[in-house]
């Protein structure tokens, strides 16, 4: 097939001269005989339109995760730990955004072949001309937080008030508990934050199948 | 045709036979005369009935159905059109209809040739309701008003050859209701003047067929494509059509606006647009007047969707007939029996012969149909086209200046199969009911699936399967227009698929009627053993409805009072793969529910043939159910069902259709033809089970200048007294499986797929506790890990307190 191409490709360039010219996706697509598609995908957390955080109310943009039988009993600054019950311990993470703009992934099938085998897979392509761009993706502190109220047998006696909740905390950093950081008042408490912008190139192709047992690799 | 010479008789009809034919008129065109023609001026042969009439008014129509009741005791039921009006609204023709009937013999038969032609008219139903027929009657609330508008005249003609009905012969039928639009109006929450409208534009079904016609004494009346025993005779792929082998063909219909240089893809030789010859085209119109002499038009209607279906359709039927469930047993797992159980109301479930939810009377349908495609031995030429015109299915944009998508190529499951795709309506039962609950058939898969940690745990119960079609308190239940599905099958992979543009598009976005022909990729949407109950009665709401600005994306509320609306109760449940008859265990892989992309490529390795890549979520069993009302407030098709129940279980997989051949050359690897009953192809199953309030709306969107969208915005609010809401991923070849568990909150979406001229696009946008309050934080209590077989170890969890999650998924095909 691709010699006939070659051929005919030389043959009709013999009257002119032709340029050489990137084979783009329809291109590749003929030789191989092969349709498929183009994907682009935008994924947008907390942010508008420019990458600017939109939240209002900081709070209410977190992301809390407990880890299973982490709780506190006692009372500050004299916490025991416990692992039966108490006041569950959660990580949030505060100001939670970003966004990430694949630009453009082909998206085909094709075989993947291991030895003998012959295993259809999906196949992703990137191009490093179309990187993956990330945008203000990260979060502005991340804190260990514990609810006000306990969690006994698994059942939380639970409040009316918000900020009971460990993952509803709001306290930001002021004049008081930041005397000497005025930079920082106004943002939510918190030990850590991580914010990262890139542009991702990647040039090559994934491929993604089953693996049962019908593949050496796998079996 | 020699022909008898026959009896003539004239009539001239008063107004009350006006009445009883109901359509009328006549369409005088200029048009040479034939020696058909010449006889009926003569008046030699056949009867020519002519009617015509300036308006006519019915107070009240009624179908009677008797309904089987929980204290054991049949009642009559009475589904009430009341205020039925015809009025003349075409300038071209008046009321009226005209009736030809004509006999002949041939070889000894005599056979018919029946002609119906009836001029457009606007046909208006002021209230449906539901009523007993009590001394004391007692009457279900109205669903609203609905009018009938025809703007080309309807034709039926039947022309058979041994009699009127026959089994043993074939006979000719073409039906063409073209481009009728249809009403169904709900009174404004505040405004009497006022109706909010659903509104089926250009109706179409216009076809032509060829095939027997006859009333059967357990089948009851009869169209089949095929003349003899439809289990036996079949065309196979081989056959061309003969007085055996028929067909159907639906046929393109001009618009009725008749549209020249429209941009369209779909032009009839004449240059004009048409639109399918099934066409179901949605739109919504708010705020209509209804005190104006012409109150139904489709100035200002907004489109929701259309969908549509073209071409040959062989190996077809379609079967009417009565039904009778008196004495029959209630539905036992998956069999039929009393097809819905025994009439509810309050706690008490009824019992013996009368209490059957369906009653002594009913009525049945069925349909069936096989597509060709490009090539087809059936396939015969037409003017436009010489290689015929092959079954082709349309989804999109309904209204003018839109896009849309056209499915063709239409083929099997199985890659390289002699057989062809198929669509089976499977048994359509129409029923008025006085009940409060309706079975559906178990689905196998889902009451035996692994679902968490504890022995005996499953993804559904039988409970699940009981729906409870309205939420009144006490014993009294409204009488209720019932509607059930059993076993409908569509068993079709589109290897080519094209954009299509609609008449009204810019010159810029028009895309060619022979664009995209050549396509060699497809969509794969395969229905298998698809059961539905639907119930509607007419109701109130009181309450929030959603609205969606559409410049800045904001979705806000708005507050309706007793508004008008149809009672609206909806169980639907899918089958993943079709399983052997004596052993539920072992699966065939034959038939499947999927959503598939599907490479149609040459395949370099199987010269002829396509390389038949697929990927997608395959074997999908489903279960949907919940109870509320649909309503047309704000020009939104407006959705309320607290306590909507959502379960599924599917497998992500990639790989060889069954049956297909690897491109790799010199590969001899073909794909086992139970390949979808093997999970070699699975990259993971997904299983999930929610329940939650959920109000939507569906914002018909679907114009250019709108961003030609299909959008549904909506609150799904789960909670936390419902428990099992969850989401798991499980490993297909050891079973463990990881458990987003005890799923609580609220969530506020606004999703939508917009078309475009070469792509389409997937666009979601999730807000998390939209009203920011400590129990719409979505919080997944449990993440669970569950090893194969054995209780599950609990991870921790997540709480996600709020913010908004955007999705934008753009996919553009390419060959």
């Amino acid at each position: 097939m691709k010699k006939i191409l070659c051929c005919a490709l030389l043959a009709f360039s013999g009257a002119s001269h032709a340029a050489l010219e990137a084979m783009d996706n329809n291109d590749l697509s003929t030789v191989e005989a092969q349709a498929g598609a183009d994907l682009s995908w935008e994924l947008r957390l907390n942010q508008d339109s420019s990458y600017q955080y939109n939240c209002t109310v900081l709070s209410y943009c977190h992301l809390g995760m407990s880890f299973n039988n982490r709780y506190l009993t006692g009372t500050a600054p004299n916490w025991t730990p416990s692992s039966t019950g108490g006041q569950k311990l959660w990580l949030v993470f505060k100001g939670l955004q970003g966004t990430i703009n694949i630009q453009k992934v082909g998206l085909d099938g094709a075989d993947l072949t291991y030895g003998t085998t012959v295993k259809p897979a999906i196949q992703l392509s990137y191009t490093a001309d179309q990187p993956i761009l990330i945008r203000n993706f990260g979060y502005g502190s991340l804190a260990i937080e514990y609810d006000n109220f306990n969690t006994t047998g698994g059942v939380e006696a639970g409040s009316a008030t918000a900020t009971d909740y460990g993952y509803l905390k709001n306290t930001t950093y002021n004049s008081t508990n930041a005397p000497g950081s005025n930079f920082d008042w106004g943002r939510e408490t918190g030990f850590t934050g991580l914010m990262m912008n890139g542009n991702l190139a990647m040039q090559g192709t994934v491929k993604i199948f089953s693996c049962d047992s019908s593949h050496p690799r796998c079996s | 045709m020699t022909r008898k010479i026959g009896k003539h008789q004239g009539f001239v009809l008063n107004a009350l036979s006006a009445s009883i034919f109901l359509l009328n008129g006549s369409a005088y065109a200029l048009q040479a005369m034939d020696d058909q023609d010449l006889r009926r001026v003569d008046g030699q042969d056949g009867v020519d009935i002519v009617t015509s009439y300036s308006q006519a008014d019915i107070d009240q129509v009624y179908w009677q159905d008797q309904a089987g009741t929980s204290a054991g005791t049949a009642k009559a039921l009475r589904a009430y059109a009341n205020g039925v009006k015809i009025r003349d609204t075409s300038a071209t023709y008046d009321l009226g209809t005209e009736l030809k009937f004509n006999t002949g013999t041939n070889a000894g038969l005599a056979g018919v040739d029946l002609q119906i032609i009836s001029n457009p008219s606007t046909i208006s139903i002021d209230s449906f309701n539901i009523c007993d027929t009590a001394a004391t009657q007692v009457c279900g609330s109205s669903i609203g008003r609905l009018a009938l508008q025809t703007g080309s005249p309807l034709t039926i003609a039947l022309r058979t050859t041994d009699g009127l009905f026959s089994d043993s012969s074939q006979a000719y039928l073409n039906l063409g209701i073209n481009n009728a639009n249809i009403y169904l109006g709900q009174n404004h929450p505040t405004n009497a003047n006022l109706n909010n409208q659903l509104i089926l534009k250009n109706f179409n079904f216009s076809f032509t067929g060829k095939g027997s016609v006859f009333v059967d004494d357990s089948g009851g009346l009869k169209l089949q494509t095929n003349v003899g025993n439809m289990a036996t005779v079949k065309a196979s792929n081989t056959q061309t059509p003969n007085t055996t082998y028929g067909y159907v063909d639906f046929t393109r219909v001009r618009d009725a606006d008749n549209l020249l240089s429209s941009n369209s893809t779909f032009v009839d030789s004449s240059g004009y647009a048409t639109n399918a010859g099934l066409n179901l085209e949605f739109m919504l119109k708010k705020d209509n007047d209804m005190t104006v002499a012409s109150p139904y038009t489709l100035t200002n209607a907004k489109g929701l969707i259309r969908v549509g279906a073209n071409g040959r359709i062989v190996n077809g039927f379609l079967q009417v007939r009565g039904t009778d469930a008196t004495g029959v047993a209630a539905p036992s797992g998956s069999t039929l029996n009393n097809v819905l159980g025994f009439a509810t109301s309050g706690s008490t479930t009824g019992s013996g012969a009368n209490a059957t939810v369906l009653g002594s009377t009913g009525i049945a349908f069925r349909m069936r149909g096989e597509f060709t495609k490009v090539g087809d031995s059936m396939l015969t030429a037409t003017s436009g086209n010489p290689a015929g015109d092959a079954t082709t299915l349309e989804i999109g944009g309904a209204g003018l200046n839109t896009f849309g998508f056209e499915f063709g190529n239409l083929t099997p499951l199985i890659s390289g199969s002699t057989e062809r795709a198929y669509f089976d309506s499977g048994s359509i039962f129409v029923n008025l009911a006085d009940t409060k609950n309706l079975l559906m058939p178990e689905n196998y898969t889902m009451q035996n699936s692994r679902f968490g940690g504890t022995a005996g745990n499953f993804l559904t119960s039988s409970a699940d399967y009981n729906q409870q079609i309205h939420t009144n308190a006490g014993s009294v239940n409204p009488y209720s227009l019932i509607l059930a599905i059993r076993g409908m099958d569509f068993q079709a992979l589109s290897k080519r698929g094209r954009f299509t543009s609609s008449a009204g598009v810019s010159a810029a976005n028009a895309i060619a009627p022979t664009d995209g022909l050549n396509n060699k990729w497809g969509l794969g949407l395969p229905i298998y053993n698809m059961n539905a109950n639907l119930a509607t009665y007419g109701t109130t709401f009181t309450g929030s409805t959603l609205v969606l600005n559409n410049s800045t994306g904001v979705i806000s509320t708005v507050n309706v009072t007793n508004s008008q609306r149809l009672g609206f109760s909806l169980a639907l449940s899918t089958e993943g793969v079709d399983k052997s008859a004596s052993d539920p265990t072992v699966k065939l892989g034959t038939k499947t529910t999927s959503i598939m992309l599907i490479d149609g490529g040459d395949n370099p390795n199987n010269p002829g043939q396509p390389i038949d890549y697929y990927m997608g979520l395959r074997n999908i069993d489903m279960l949907l159910k919940g109870t509320g009302s649909i309503g047309v407030e704000n020009g939104n098709l407006n959705v309320r069902l607290p306590n909507l129940l959502i379960v599924m279980a599917a497998e992500v997989a990639a790989g060889y259709l069954p049956g297909a051949k690897a491109k790799t050359m010199g590969s001899t690897y073909v794909a086992p033809t139970d390949n979808f009953a093997k999970n070699t192809d699975v990259l993971f199953g997904v299983k999930l089970r929610l329940q939650g309030d959920m109000n939507l709306a569906l914002v018909p969107n679907n114009a250019v200048s709108d961003g030609t969208k299909f959008a549904v915005i909506g609150d799904l609010e789960i909670l936390p007294t419902v428990t099992g809401n969850t989401v798991q991923i499980s490993d297909p070849i050891d079973g463990s499986i990881l458990g987003l568990d005890n799923l609580v909150g609220k969530i506020r979406f606004n999703n939508s797929i917009g078309l475009a001229k070469d792509n389409v696009s997937f666009n979601a946008s999730f807000n998390f506790n939209p009203d920011s309050t400590i129990a719409g934080v979505f919080r997944a209590k449990d993440v669970n890990l569950y090893p194969p077989g054995g209780a599950g170890q609990r991870l921790g969890e997540i709480a996600i307190t709020g913010g908004t999650l955007s999705s934008s998924l753009k996919i553009t095909p390419r060959n």
